[in-house]
């Protein structure tokens, strides 16, 4: 069997690659705001369970109602 | 890291005191007929390196590793399992976790998929769309990923449910002032609009017009004025208070929406709690939990039987979570309830009572649609205060849609007769004003607060619902890539073991409309289907194992560190050519990996073999069991080696040999009857035998002028010695008889030399008939024509030299 031919990726684990498109797909969403994203960026980089920085910043952009749990 | 020894006592089909079975750096090949004790052992391996089971598919009415693991007339249970990397050995203990160098490697092989039984054969290729993608879930290995697709759903769930409550909330003031002012169920409800209509009526009246909501304060004022000055009759009054009443009426837009949303939530109740299990307590669950894992409970504390912790606290940790989602999706459902019960009530009370005043006072009948729509709004309200499912509130949805779209007739009717009341017409101009007005001063201010509100959630659900859009795409595309490969690495398995054949090209495809769910679909002579549709039992069979062996594969790929296989009699429906390419492919693609096999299957044992050598690969024959001994050990030589060894003849003794030669004269026989499509006598009702297929072939063999150049006198020897087969047994008789050794030995040459003649050991199959005038094996490299060219060189061997 060629092994050539198969095209997954096998250095990095399927989480960090849907991941990685995840970030790729938001990031070139042009209706997505700019501080949303960011806020998304901060929630994966400190894993936050609740979204703590999205919530935040979504409550903003919509005029301050509350984004409930 | 590989497996050196096993040694179980107690286990299953294996007594207390059973020897160790030494396992070779490349595996071991383990026959024995059913029944035999093969399986114990794999039973054995795969508890010591995971601590648990697959032996049973449900663990469930009694049927459980954790009481059937022990022999039942064993004292105790144990094994114990040596595993060496090499330099340094260590031991694996039934009781006891592993030792922490290997612990690492028994957590990879705990979530790895290294054994395959029979019964998991067609698991995948039969299991439903989301079955499959469950099985496929853990190898998946997208655990951190779908933990963040999870806060994103219930993000967006939670902002979606506040909105629902809140449309439900202001459904009834927008529908009071879209009757009010004559506006479409698609028209914005904007102030401009509102007071554009308002000032259309006070032009008519000569009242100053409206600029904003203090203004109204003032024309509403002088509507009133003009209308006390005004003495209508009864009749107009009534007609009027009639017309208010309709123009207050709802519409049923809103709640079929709003109804929809709850079959959708009811929808997930019942997925969520269609897993036949029923609601625990969680706190009661997580508390037992607790104690098995805290205590290592290896017993039931109330049963006092043995019991598997690690697997009861996994099974407990799934109901957990199972009824944590079950509760959150019950909690919201209960919420849409409630909020469209509390809505409709009002509006089945408002349509009851308008229908009760149009019949006291008006002697024009309503038309029938609004009694129909009053019966339906009862049976709603009912329903929303007793069970309902999912498809029920789905069929509510429709229904209310096929109500009126709007009241227009009731008040153009309603109209019509107020007109030809006296000075009707300014009147009716009055009334409106009126109405518009009350109905702004009474409703916009709350209106506009909550649609503003209303507003800010519709924009925080379009971006939570997109943003989770995006998570569940990026999923599917790794899903996809990674079932790519594997659907790749399974093609080209299936292709090695099915030359030629082209029939089940296969691909696994994510559903796109669907969460969680993968097809699998062959392609049968430009026809892509489902594989049940068109394959074959044995091919499915072979699908099935080739996509097992691609995930082995794969996860092989990702993670070296484990390298392990395990088949436990799994090509029951697989003829023997197709055998020996399963084996060539194992030789092939899992020379890196340790292979333990186990077969009922004498000829696949020996075809294992000749493809893998006894190179670091231990062979291991049952030929018995019984219940105080266990598995009996036999000889490890199959019946071809035996008979192709002449040197063992002697050794193995006459009747071992005799036996030998009656199986593999049959064995034969079949495969060359098939390959060479000679043509046998019918029968219906027993097996053919040597007696049925012998002299046909033995025709056929004589009249292929190079078969018979080759190998001038084998056919007339078979045929002198005939009557040895009878003897020593033409269909697994045990002891021969009426046989000299020295005849046996004869007639064992001379199936020596019937194989050799046959059988290609470069293409691993035996000749077969190609065109009218030549067998040959699959590449050529062993051939006989009908006339044969002096000049060709054909392998001649003899079984003497």
């Amino acid at each position: 069997m060629n092994l050539a031919l198969i095209t997954v990726n096998m250095t990095t684990t399927p989480s960090e690659r849907a991941f990685t498109k995840f970030l790729q797909r938001i990031e070139s969403d042009p209706v997505l705001e700019v501080g949303i994203i960011d806020s998304l960026k901060v929630d994966l980089a400190e894993n936050s369970a609740g979204l703590t920085a999205f919530r935040k910043v979504l409550q903003k952009e919509s005029g301050n109602a509350p984004v409930e749990d | 890291m590989r497996l050196s020894k096993i040694e179980a006592s107690g286990v299953r089909g294996i007594p207390n005191g059973w020897p160790s079975l030494p396992i070779g750096e490349r595996g071991l090949i383990l026959y024995g007929p059913n029944g035999t004790g093969k399986t114990s052992l794999v039973d054995a391996i795969e508890f010591l390196i995971t601590r648990r089971s697959t032996l049973f598919a449900e663990n469930r009415a009694g049927v459980s590793w954790a009481i059937g693991r022990q022999h039942v007339q064993a004292r105790r249970v144990g094994a114990n399992l040596t595993v060496s990397n090499g330099a340094t050995t260590w031991d694996i203990q039934f009781d006891k976790a592993p030792p922490l160098p290997i612990a690492a490697w028994c957590e990879a092989a705990s979530s790895s998929s290294f054994l395959l039984r029979r019964y998991m054969l067609l698991r995948f290729i039969e299991a439903a769309p989301k079955g499959r993608y469950e099985q496929l879930e853990p190898f998946l290995n997208l655990k951190d990923f779908i933990e963040l697709e999870e806060r994103l759903s219930s993000t967006t769930s939670s902002i979606d449910t506040k909105r629902s409550v809140l449309k439900a909330q202001i459904a009834s003031s927008t529908q009071a002032i879209r009757n009010s002012f004559d506006l479409s169920h698609t028209e914005p409800v904007t102030l401009v609009d509102i007071l554009e209509k308002i000032n259309a009526k006070l032009t008519v009246l000569g009242v100053t017009k409206c600029t904003d909501e203090a203004s109204c304060e003032d024309a509403s004022a002088s509507v009133r004025e003009i209308l006390k000055s005004e003495k209508p009759s009864e009749k107009y009054l009534s007609l009027m208070r009639l017309r208010h009443a309709v123009q207050q009426l709802s519409t049923n837009r809103i709640y079929a929406e709003l109804m929809a949303q709850l079959s959708s939530a009811l929808q997930s109740v019942e997925e969520e709690s269609g897993r036949e299990r029923k609601l625990a307590v969680i706190e009661l669950l997580e508390s037992a939990k607790g104690v098995i894992t805290d205590n290592e409970l290896t017993e039931c504390p109330v049963c006092e039987r043995p019991i598997d912790p690690i697997a009861i606290a996994d099974r407990l940790q799934v109901r957990i979570d199972e009824n944590i989602r079950l509760t959150t999706f019950r909690e919201d459902a209960s919420r849409k309830r409630k909020a469209i019960q509390q809505l409709m009530k009002s509006s089945q009370t408002a349509l009851a009572d308008l229908i009760s005043e149009w019949q006291r006072d008006l002697t024009e009948p309503m038309p029938d649609v609004y009694r129909e729509e009053s019966t339906l709004l009862t049976e709603i309200v009912e329903s929303l205060g007793s069970f309902l499912t999912s498809e029920t509130a789905a069929s509510y949805a429709r229904r209310l849609l096929e109500t009126p779209e709007n009241r227009d007739d009731l008040i153009i009717l309603l109209d019509r007769l107020a007109i030809s009341e006296e000075k009707g017409e300014t009147r009716l101009v009055l009334s409106d004003a009126n109405v518009m007005l009350t109905t702004f001063s009474a409703q916009w201010s709350e209106f506009s607060k909550k649609q503003a509100q209303l507003d800010r959630l519709d924009y925080q659900w379009s971006v939570a619902d997109r943003i989770h859009g995006h998570a569940i795409d990026s999923r599917k595309d790794v899903v996809q890539e990674l079932l790519d490969g594997i659907s790749l690495i399974a093609n080209d398995m299936y292709e090695f073991i099915h030359p030629a054949e082209k029939i089940a090209a296969s691909k696994l495809a994510v559903r796109p409309t669907e969460d969680g769910s993968v097809n699998l679909h062959t392609e049968f002579y430009g026809k892509t289907a489902p594989p049940r549709l068109h394959l074959s039992e044995s091919h499915l069979d072979t699908l099935g194992l080739c996509y097992f062996l691609a995930l082995r594969k794969t996860e092989a790929l990702a993670d070296p560190s484990f390298r392990l296989l395990i088949l436990d009699d799994v090509l029951h429906s697989v003829d023997a050519d197709h055998r020996v390419r399963v084996a060539q492919l194992l030789k092939k693609e899992f020379s890196d990996h340790q292979l333990i096999i186990t077969t009922h299957d004498e000829i696949f044992f020996g075809r294992l073999r000749a493809a893998l050598g006894s190179n670091s690969v231990e062979y291991q024959k049952f030929h018995g069991w019984d219940i105080i001994r266990g598995p009996i050990s036999g000889d490890k030589t199959s019946d071809i080696d035996l008979i192709l060894d002449k040197s063992l003849h002697t050794a193995a003794g006459t009747a071992t040999l005799a036996a030998a030669c009656g199986r593999t004269f049959e064995w034969l026989l079949m495969q060359l009857t098939e390959n060479l499509q000679v043509a046998v006598p019918a029968r219906f009702s027993r097996p053919h035998d040597i007696g049925s297929m012998w002299p046909p072939l033995g025709k056929k063999l004589k009249s292929m002028k190079g078969f018979v150049a080759a190998h001038p006198n084998l056919c007339d020897d078979i045929d002198v010695h005939g009557w040895v087969r009878n003897a020593v047994g033409a269909h697994y008789n045990e002891t021969a008889s009426n046989a000299t050794p020295s005849e046996v030995r004869d007639f064992a040459l001379l199936l020596a030399q019937l194989y050799m003649a046959t059988y290609c050991t470069t293409c691993d199959g035996f000749i077969a008939k190609s065109g009218d005038e030549r067998w040959q094996c699959v590449e050529g490299c062993h051939s006989y024509a009908m006339r044969p060219n002096p000049v060709t060189t054909l392998r001649v061997v003899s079984a003497q030299a």
